[in-house]
């Protein structure tokens, strides 16, 4: 290997590489391991798109969007940034706040991206373990002490539980004023009515907060790559200084305002989730099949993948496994269409019955 | 050779259980068809409560069907071909009949005169087949019939004018409401719904809510409702010299103001069924398969559809029910 080679591969050394959900043997609604909407996004999203095609030679300008979307989350454009899908704004997160001799508080298992741009920036990551697929928040706290950086998916991904308002209060007063909290709302939409935090009333309390979101998953915007920030002006300032300029795109810019102006789709699209969701925990329970109870569009479920993986083929589907996600002997099921959930519930029955004991 | 296969069985006295059906062998001119998946259409709740149009009992209704070919013994369809079912089936000797098989004076439709699609084999005519365009899923071909339904009713409407005033938002009406949509995207449909979920669904495709506190007559109103007073409503909200168009089946007789149909001009049409459009449904949903997929809104496994059924009347769906078959 050449010097320069060597040291790039030093570089990385130990990081996690990044596997995507796998496609569906059958139709593309058959894929349910990316936790993606199956009604895709509303249909004023692909005018807009069709609309923007029209300037490609134009940088993008994102003050209209920021605009609309800030006044539709009740902050200022300064506590509000737009990145290149929420992964972008792990690496600023981590570019800004971690570094070698700094320490990331992460859970165990956790999101793939928190571990690796914590582990990138050469901190010192510390690993605390879910109880019962939450976050323990008491011994979370207790790691933040010294910590520069806390990552907090809620919704978790993979486990899909979620931290209450409560809960989180008594976390965020536990939490050192200098380690920042990123709160990961990228399922928060598919929480339960009246289980999500009041985000407002928390960053008004406290400075060291940082929600993160998402358009990929309620919103269905996954291909276009947009996420955002909510934060304090001087948290935002120095991230929007550290974030390439531009980067998120003009189609980006487009969609997210066509999807934004058309909430109805964003709220049916929620609610045929939450269905199937429901009718997926209620037929894992009518099999006896182990899950933890989910806030988000996927549940987790303690059947091995390779176990049911022919099952899986015959019916053209394609679930998450889950020891690409730290939870080995379990799957993610994201929920789909409700024509593709009723043929996982036949394939998960004939699996049930040829293998008794699973879960 | 499958000589039985698992279906629905809804019995004279409208009890439903999940049973087993004798299938005949198929012969030339028919095939036996593994179907996929099924529709629930309004007329199929009609019949459970009612036990109406039903010639031969137990029935096994589900007109809204799609399914492999298994075998077809002259040849008309190759083996393995996926195919829809078209609905109707025309005494094919009555004047009705030279013109389109929707008017037939003793039309009759498959689930009521022969075993319908909430089974998991039939053995159909050829006539009553459609082999579907390749790469089609399933679960949206299952649309077909429903669409071909929603076209013809929109075609008997003839010229759409920009405003129209759908009564109902069950899956005819969502359906109604898409091809209005699909042919002038820039109509202004208003939807006049009680159910949250179906009025959240229509919302979601483009529609605006209608505001009984704004009361004011539209040029076209579709009753997509079927309720005892909903063609005399829609009569009250029809601008003077528009058009009524009756796509629900009343449950009962109705009185309709005959003075005023007169006096304002009114036209008042009703949609059999459909003449020549279930090719037509079947490419529109090849075509963009996504436009149609929201309308989907729930689907069951046949061993469930009993337990289903039983509590449709308390618990009904914001969109179309499909079966698994």
């Amino acid at each position: 290997m050449t010097a320069i080679g060597d040291l790039a591969a030093r570089r990385v050394v130990g990081l996690p590489t990044y596997r995507p959900g796998k496609p569906s043997t059958g139709s593309a609604a058959g894929k349910l391991s990316s936790n993606e909407s199956p009604l895709g996004a509303g249909p004023s999203v692909s005018d807009a798109l069709r609309a923007a095609a029209g300037h490609p030679h134009r940088y993008p300008d994102d003050s209209a969007t920021r605009h609309r979307l800030a006044a539709e989350l009740g902050v200022t454009q300064s506590q509000l940034l737009l990145t290149n899908g929420s992964d972008e704004l792990c690496y600023l997160i981590a570019q800004m706040f971690l570094a070698p001799g700094k320490r990331a508080v992460l859970g165990d298992p956790c999101y793939a991206i928190d571990n690796t741009v914590s582990l990138l920036s050469g901190a010192d990551v510390v690993r605390v373990p879910l109880v019962r697929g939450a976050h323990d928040l008491r011994a979370m706290a207790a790691a933040a002490i010294d910590a520069s950086a806390l990552w907090l998916p809620s919704p978790h991904n993979p486990t899909g539980v979620a931290v209450s308002h409560g809960e989180l209060v008594l976390f965020l007063r536990e939490v050192p004023a200098d380690c920042l909290v990123v709160l990961d709302q990228a399922y928060h939409a598919f929480s339960s009515p009246g289980t999500s935090p009041d985000v407002a009333a928390l960053l008004a309390e406290f400075p060291n907060l940082l929600v993160q979101r998402t358009m990929s998953k309620d919103w269905a915007l996954a291909g276009l790559r947009v996420g955002y920030a909510i934060a304090a002006p001087e948290i935002i300032g120095p991230l929007s200084a550290i974030r390439p300029p531009f980067s998120v795109n003009s189609f980006a810019l487009a969609g997210l305002s066509a999807a934004v102006d058309q909430p109805a789709w964003q709220a049916m699209s929620v609610a045929r989730v939450r269905e199937g969701r429901a009718l997926l925990q209620a037929e894992l329970d009518s099999l006896g099949v182990e899950y933890y109870p989910s806030e988000a569009n996927f549940v987790l479920v303690h059947i091995d993948h390779s176990e049911l993986a022919p099952y899986l083929l015959e019916a053209g589907l394609s679930v998450r496994s889950g020891a690409d996600l730290g939870m080995p002997g379990w799957i993610r099921i994201t929920i789909g269409w409700a024509p593709t959930m009723a043929t996982l519930i036949d394939a998960l029955r004939k699996f049930s019955s040829a293998v008794p004991n699973n879960g | 050779m499958i000589t039985h296969t698992d279906a629905l069985l809804l019995e004279q006295d409208l009890t439903l259980s999940l049973g087993q059906r004798e299938l005949t062998q198929p012969v030339a001119g028919q095939a036996l068809l593994r179907l996929e998946w099924a529709g629930v259409c309004g007329s199929d709740l009609h019949v459970i409560r009612t036990g109406d149009w039903v010639n031969t009992w137990p029935a096994t209704l589900g007109h809204e069907a799609v399914g492999v070919v298994l075998d077809c013994p002259g040849g008309e369809f190759v083996v393995g071909t996926r195919v829809v079912v078209d609905s109707r089936v025309p005494c094919g000797d009555c004047h009705g009949c030279t013109q389109s098989a929707n008017l037939c004076e003793r039309l009759a439709w498959v689930g009521e005169i022969v075993p319908g699609g909430f089974e998991r084999h039939a053995v159909l005519d050829v006539a009553l087949l459609h082999a579907c365009p390749e790469g089609l899923e399933a679960e949206i071909a299952v649309l077909a019939e429903p669409l071909a339904v929603a076209m013809h009713a929109v075609n008997r409407a003839g010229r759409l004018p920009e405003s129209v005033l759908l009564i109902g938002y069950g899956p005819i009406g969502a359906l109604v409401h898409s091809e209005i949509t699909r042919r002038s995207p820039h109509i202004n449909v208003l939807v006049r719904e009680p159910n949250p979920m179906r009025l959240e669904l229509a919302l979601a495709l483009g529609a605006r809510s209608y505001e009984p506190s704004h009361p004011m007559r539209m040029p076209l109103v579709v009753d997509a409702a079927g309720y005892a007073t909903s063609v005399a409503d829609s009569i009250d909200l029809v601008s003077n010299g528009g058009t009524v168009l009756v796509v629900a089946i009343p449950h009962q007789p109705i009185t309709l103001d005959g003075q005023g149909i007169v006096e304002r001009s009114l036209n008042i049409i009703g949609c059999n069924g459909f003449a020549d459009e279930l090719p037509i449904a079947m490419a529109a949903l090849d075509a963009n398969p996504d436009r149609y997929r929201p309308l989907i809104t729930e689907a069951v496994l046949l061993e469930d559809l009993v337990a289903r059924l039983s509590d449709i009347a308390s618990r009904p769906p914001a969109g179309k029910i499909v079966v698994r078959l």
